[in-house]
This record gives C-alpha cells, structure tokens and sequence, in this order.
C-alpha cells in the first residue's frame, strides 16, 4: 500500500505547520489572483479550504471533533485538484494533499462515506467500474472497430478505456477517436475489453484502500496473464495511478493519448493535413498537469493543428482551475451556482473559444454539462483532444 | 464561556432565519477551524460561525446577538499576528469574505471603496486595469485590505504615504447596536474622497480592532501606477550608521518605502536545519535597507538614484559605513513583489509559529532598539529578526522583533512568551508605541499609558457598545 495513503495520525508531527496564511486559496500575480481551491468557493467556511484540513485532521486526533454528517461533507468536498500542493510555498506543501487525502481514509475506516459515494464503492465491488455498469457491456465501444483483444494478438501497447470511456456514451466517441489516431499512426494495439477493472484511482482518492488494492492486484494479474508491458489511456486518473501508486508502480508502463500523439506526430508517422479554421483553448486536467506535468505534448499537439487558434483561459497550466470532477465529486451533487464546472466554462467564455479541448473523461463530461447548465446562447463545444486531432486527419 | 447548548439552539435559529442553513454553523469540526492562528494565543473556538453577505444580514445578526448578549467578532483571513480574532470567549464569529465586492474605483477623485472581503491580489488586478495602486503589504495576498487598514498596518507605499490607517478616506459602519453609519466625505457626497473636513468620527473605529463595530465598507487612497521603478540597497556593518543616510533620504522624499533585511532572516533562510539558532555570517553586513523608487519617467527614476548616490557618499564623508549594493534584474523584481511570501518566510525555519511585538518609533532610537531586541533574542537561543520600515518621509518608523517559533512544543511557546514581554519592554523605553497589541500588550499598555486616554476609550466603548458585545478581550474589554 502507497504509504501516502494512510490515516491522519501518520502526519500528527507536521499538522501545525499549517499557518493559515492562505496561499492556497487564490493564485499568484501571474494567475491574476483568482481563487482557486473549488470546495472554498462553494463552501465559503474555512473548513472547506486546504488549510482548514490540518485542523479538523488535529481536532479528531485531540478529541474535540466528532464525526458528523456535516464534517463528511467538508472533508469529501475537496476535489483532490492539488492546487493547495501547487500553491503551499512553506514546510506544510509537502503533505497538505496527503492529509486532506489521510481524513478520507479516515472517514471510510470509520464508515463515514458519502451515499453517492457508497454507490459508485458498490458498484465497483460487484460490477468492476463505479457507474453501475455491466460486465458484459464493457466492451461496447468497440463495436465495429475491427480492434483485437489482449490475448488474440501480440502487441507492445494496450489501450486502458477505463470506466467512464467504457460506459459514458459521449466518452465512447473519443475512444473511437482514439483508435482512428492509433491506426493511422500505425500504432499495432490491443485493448482489455471485459477483463479491464476499474483503475482505482478514484478509489484510493475516496480513501477505500482496501477496495484499490484489490482492484490493483486483480488488474496486474490481467495484465500479467496477457503479457502486457505497456498501457496507452486516455484518462488521466488510469495515467496517474499506473504510474505512482504501488503496487503498480514501477511495474507497468504507460503512456496518456496526449503523448503517445504528440510522439507520433513528432516521428512523422500522424500527419495533420486539414486545416480547422477554429479557435480553440485546452483546459488541463489536474490528474494530467498538477500531478504529472504533463503541460507541452497536448499544446504540441494543437499547435500542430492547421488553422487552429489557440488561446489561453487566464487559469491554465499549474494554474488550472479543477472542473470538479476528481476525488469522487464526479459522483456527488455540487452547490449550483458555484459549480466548479459552471466557473470554468464561464472563465473559457471570458476568451471566447469556439472549442474547450480537454483530454480527459470526467473533465469532458462536466465541462459539457458546465455548457448546458448555463444554458446561454454560446457557440462553445467541449472536445477531447483526439476527436480535434481525428477531425484534422 | 461559550454559550449553553439551549441558548446556542435558539441563537442559531435565529441567524438561519436570516441567513439560510447554508452559511449558519455550529459544528464542532467547523468552530474548530476558527479558534486559532499562528501566534502563542491560546486557541479558543467560536459557538457559531456564520458568512452574511450583506451589510442588512449584518445588522440584523449584531441585533440578534445584542439582544442576547452573545459575542461578535469580525474574521477574514485569521493572519493578523495577535490573535485578534480569536473569539477569547466564544460567540458568534462573522467570517466576512463573502462581502467582496469592490464598490469603486474613483480615478478622479483617486479613491478605491471596498468591502471587508476584498484582499490585496484582488485590489491590485482591479486598480492595474485603471494604472492605478493602493499600499500592499509585505504579506498574503489572501489578507483583507479592510482589515489591515483598519488595524492600521504598514505596506509598501508607507514611507512615501504613511501607515495605512492614514490612508481611510471613509468608513460605513454596523454599530453593535444594529444601526448603520458613515464617516468622512461621503456623509454629505456621494464621493469618498477624504475623511475631512468634517469631524472626523474613523477614530472610533480605527485601532480599535474590531471592539466598536462591523466596518462593512471603506475608501482607501490609491496612487497613479509609476511607469518606472527601481531599487536600491545600502547596506550597513553597523546599526549605529543607519540614522543620517536613512533621515536624509527621508528629507529628500524619494521614497516609496525604505525597509531593512536583517542578516537574520537572510541567514535563516540559508540554514539548512530548520530548528537550528544561526549566528550572523560573517560576510553578511548587519542589516540591508531597501529603498524603492518610483517615477513616470526613467530620467525621474535615474535622477532619484543620483540623490541616493550623494546620499552615500556624503555620510561615508561623514563617516559613517555605508555602501549601495547593485541588485541583480532578477532579485528586484522580488523586492518590488507585494503581496509578498511573508510572513512563511520567517515561520518556515521554525514550526509554523509566528509572533512579534509591532511598534511605531522614532528613527532615531532604532539603532538602541536593535542592539537591544538582538541581544535579547540571542540570549533567549532565537535567531534575531528585526524588522524596521520608514513611515511617512520618517517622521517615525515601524519597529518589530520577529519571532518565529515552534508551534508543536509547549516549552517553545511558553519561552516566545517570556521573550516577547522583554521585547515589549525594550520597545516602550524606546518610545515606541504598539499597534494591533495582542491582549496580553494591551493589558500593559493601559497599565502604563496616558490614564485620561484609556478612561475616554472606555467611555466611548461603553456608549457605542453598551452590552460589551464586540470582539470581547480586545483593548481590555
């Protein structure tokens, strides 16, 4: 078990370091000062900001804190965007996420959980994926692909769908996507199918360690039935979690779409010959750039587009603002009008873009709905960055 | 002293009727959040905290709490280094930053209006668009412009402009008997322009810190954006030689702000052992003094320097140690930088802990103080950190020993403790005069001040606030 995830009283020396000072709730000069961290927006107390953690995390540990309703709810309000990581200049950066992490897994030890949240947990158990989906349906993106599975076919790479490309319909177009970049890249690649499980990013990041590890080892154990070195994903939650957490670490390796297309551009063997004669901002996703950095190869990317116009919303990179999707809040409800996804379409609409490109799942699926919940007369489509690159084939 | 459960109940109910269950709470896990900052204080939560967002929901909840005897005490950020907002004996906190329009900004009359929300990142986007600025301070950008000012704190325009209390140009106010009022210009005008020439009735509200009502609004000054700014340091072997170049810039009025970085925290921040006491490197000078200039042109800029430049060389005619420094590009942009990273910049070698006695005082009795508050710190095992600002073309300056502390270790707290009432000592026979006194300070102070002064605060404390509702502890009462 990755040690980070452990319960608050592994951090009990370093609470205090916490002074409160509030960096980590607006960005710096270079991001205009904006606020930053979503459950503060939304939740207004201190107690729903990064540095309201550590405090509740010592009053539990001291006594003076009982597990309520109310404190599941400040505690599974945070996004796990990283913001707070991003911006905490002081000794307390190196685990303010770690905590805020730690009181999840507290809460669940202690079956404090969220009913949405209990839902996706269940269904995971039983089903394999969070959105209740069959076992049998899994593969249903494929249909008429002509793609081959693990097993029937002998390649280096195994494009990971995961879940929510498996079962959200919308998501399902950009897997299909996807393969049509593979293919014309030349890309020999086999997928899971049936045999593919939830990833367990989102697990871990509710704090059900003991559900991720099984989900871990059940999915190694696929992967080492079929021979398989190397994953291509276009989540970035399956990107984050094979490449940092045990027992995965170090013993996979993977690659996100955004790469593995830049790459393919780069060696010649995907050329972009349309032009599209649109304007387009990315909008990162925190799995993908807080947590990995992973900043240049989808702005490559786009760049590489013909005619593509590509403009910056004022929170980008390091500095993005989290759609709200991550740390199991894809799966709960959000307070209305402070939305995360509602505040970044609206950030998007301040440039103007006719397309928000993303490339990951949840940021698309919340990004879109961002976009109708509005409701207003905007032009603006959300895109995954390899149907834009598909388009430009 | 916190409230009964059932009077709590009843409280409670009475603030979700005007706020809504949203932005009403008494849970432990949320009061918990609130009961302390980064300073010795002892940590005490509210009963309820609660985010109105309208001057309106405020009287309402002043008269709720009036009628109840229930304490009020105005939040933002939590950073004013006192432990001032740490509701001593419980009650009902007002986190105000949900109150964070920028009402104004006046380019004519050069006035910004605001309420208590608004933080200095924030400000300093909105009057960029408009080339124009207000005082920052070395510190969060998070922090409450209102709340500063209001507590009369120094920022990075203080040598040219004065100590930011000087820069109110209005105040709207809920008194802790629910009725609104305003105080300055904008009693007779719809423009907020000065506190004068009318009485000038901010003096019951400014200093106060927070014990004579809920400011809801508040005009600042702000200044034109120079085109053109630089810096320069000086740099001193001996505290002693600091008087006549610094009092002659100050005469000069080229100034921005004049600030010092003493080799304390230079060195701490060097030190690889966080816990460890440094003893000044030899090759650092004693202390640095920034100057910062501005100007709309270049030639305005590079004349300014030429008048530092005789300065200079004038006192090292005069004998005294001094020598300006060249500043690489890069290190001046971090200079001019405000907000600022303080105050983590001087916590993050310690433990999270931060105190200090903050003063106003002659210039002239710096250097003792220095020497002394150095000394004192050495001997206490602190690494010394002394900060000293000019204000207002130096008419006085800005005098705090800086103690970063460790926040996990009682004997730590209780030993911060002990210092700061020898700093305290130092600073009073020294002149100086604390502003934003922890309660501890403001005990002492009115031990040893005017008595006439602290019978007339009393009575007007009394009047304004009869039931003793406001931020109780503060001042004494």
């Amino acid at each position: 078990m990755n040690e980070e995830y452990d319960t608050i009283g592994k951090f009990k020396d370093v609470l205090h370091k916490c002074l409160r000072c509030g960096f980590c709730k607006t960005l710096p000069k270079e991001g205009d000062f904006r606020r930053i961290c979503p459950p503060g927006v939304w939740g207004g107390f201190e107690s729903y900001y990064s540095s309201g953690k550590p405090r509740i995390a010592l009053g539990l540990l001291d006594g003076k804190i009982k597990w309520s309703e109310g404190l599941v709810d400040s505690i599974y309000s945070c996004t796990s965007c990283a913001a707070c990581k991003e911006l905490c200049i002081y000794d307390y950066s190196g685990c303010c996420l770690q905590v805020n992490d730690a009181l999840k897994v507290e809460a669940v030890e202690h079956g404090f959980i969220p009913d949405n949240l209990k839902k996706a947990l269940k269904n995971t158990y039983t089903l394999g994926n969070p959105w209740g989906g069959s076992k049998s349906k899994r593969e249903d993106w494929t249909k008429d692909l002509g793609i081959k599975k693990a097993g029937e076919t002998r390649s280096e790479l195994t494009y990971f769908a995961g879940c929510t490309v498996a079962y959200d319909p919308r998501n399902q177009e950009v897997a299909r996507s996807f393969v049509a970049i593979m293919k014309k890249a030349g890309i020999r690649f086999s997928f899971l199918g049936s045999e593919e499980k939830c990833c367990g990013n989102e697990i871990l990041k509710i704090g059900e360690r003991g559900l991720y590890e099984t989900l871990a080892n059940e999915n190694l154990a696929t992967f080492e039935k079929h021979g398989i070195r190397k994953l291509a994903t276009t989540c970035p939650h399956s990107y984050n979690v094979f490449l940092n957490e045990p027992p995965y670490k170090g013993r996979i390796e993977v690659q996100h779409h955004t790469q593995l297309i830049a790459d393919s551009i780069d060696s010649g063997n995907l050329k972009l010959l349309k032009n599209i004669r649109k304007s387009a901002t990315y909008h990162d996703p925190c799995f993908l750039g807080r947590y990995n950095e992973v900043y240049d190869a989808p702005r490559k990317i786009l760049a590489s587009i013909l005619g593509l116009d590509v403009i910056e919303m004022p929170r980008n990179r390091n500095y993005s603002y989290c759609c709200g999707g991550g740390g199991g809040r894809i799966w709960m409800h959000e307070h209305p009008s402070e939305s995360p996804r509602i505040i970044r379409v609206r950030e998007a609409k301040e440039i103007n873009p006719d397309i928000i490109v993303t490339s990951c799942p949840f940021c698309l699926m919340n990004l879109k709905d961002g976009i109708e919940t509005i409701g207003e007369d905007t032009h603006i489509k959300v895109m995954d960055i390899a149907e834009l690159v598909q388009m430009a084939l | 002293v916190n409230l009964k459960d059932t009077e709590k109940r009843g409280v409670v109910e009475s603030l979700k009727n005007v706020l809504g269950g949203q932005y009403v709470s008494d849970e432990d896990f949320l009061v918990q959040v609130y009961s302390d900052d980064m300073t010795t204080a002892e940590p005490h939560p509210p009963d309820i905290v609660v985010m109105p967002s309208k001057v309106e929901e405020i009287q309402k909840i002043v008269r709720i709490a009036n009628a109840r005897d229930v304490p009020l005490i105005p939040f933002v950020n939590g950073s004013n280094v006192a432990g001032l907002t740490i509701p001593r004996r419980g009650g009902i906190l007002l986190d105000l930053k949900r109150m964070d329009k920028i009402v104004e900004i006046n380019q004519d009359c050069s006035y910004a209006v605001i309420e208590p929300g608004v933080t200095f990142g924030q400000l300093k986007v909105a009057l960029d668009k408009h080339s124009l600025r207000n005082s920052i301070i070395y510190g969060p950008r998070n922090n409450s412009v209102l709340a500063d000012y209001l507590s009369a704190g120094s920022g990075d325009l203080m040598t040219k402009y004065g100590n930011h209390a000087e820069l109110i140009t209005g105040l709207e106010v809920v008194l802790p008997t629910g009725e609104v009022v305003k105080t300055g210009s904008c009693v007779l005008s719809p423009y907020w322009f000065s506190l004068f020439p009318l009485p000038n009735l901010a003096g019951l509200f400014v200093g106060w810190l927070g014990t004579t009502g809920v400011v809801t609004k508040m005009g600042i000054k702000v200044v034109p954006l120079p085109k053109y700014r630089d810096v320069y340091d000086l740099a001193f072997d001996n505290i002693d030689d600091i008087v006549y170049p610094l009092t002659r810039i100050g005469r000069a009025e080229i100034a921005e702000i004049v600030v010092n970085s003493h080799w304390g925290i230079i060195a701490a921040k060097k030190e690889r052992d966080k816990r460890a006491k440094v003893s000044k490197p030899p090759d650092l000078p004693e202390t640095y003094f920034e100057v910062i200039v501005g100007g709309h042109s270049k030639e305005e800029v590079d004349y300014k320097r030429k008048i530092i430049e005789e300065i200079v060389e004038d006192s090292k005619r005069k004998g005294c140690g001094v020598s300006l420094v060249e500043i690489p590009e890069m290190e001046k942009k971090h200079h001019m930088d405000t907000p600022s990273a303080a105050p983590g910049m001087y916590t993050d070698h310690r433990g999270a802990g931060l105190e200090w006695v903050g003063s106003v005082m002659p210039i002239s009795r710096w250097p003792s103080a220095y020497k002394r508050c150095e000394k004192i710190m050495e001997d206490y095992g602190f690494t010394p950190i002394l900060d000293l600002e000019a204000e207002d073309n130096f008419h006085c300056g800005l005098f705090r020993a800086i103690i970063p502390f460790n926040k996990a270790d009682p004997d730590e707290i209780a030993k911060t403790k002990e210092l700061m009432k020898e700093v305290l000592e130092i600073t009073l026979s020294e002149g100086g005069v604390i502003y934003k006194p922890p309660d501890w300070v403001a005990d002492i102070l009115r031990s040893r001040g005017d008595p006439g002064f602290f019978r007339l605060m009393k009575r007007l404390k009394e009047l304004l606030d009869p039931k003793g509702i406001m931020n109780p502890g503060r001042w004494g009462f």
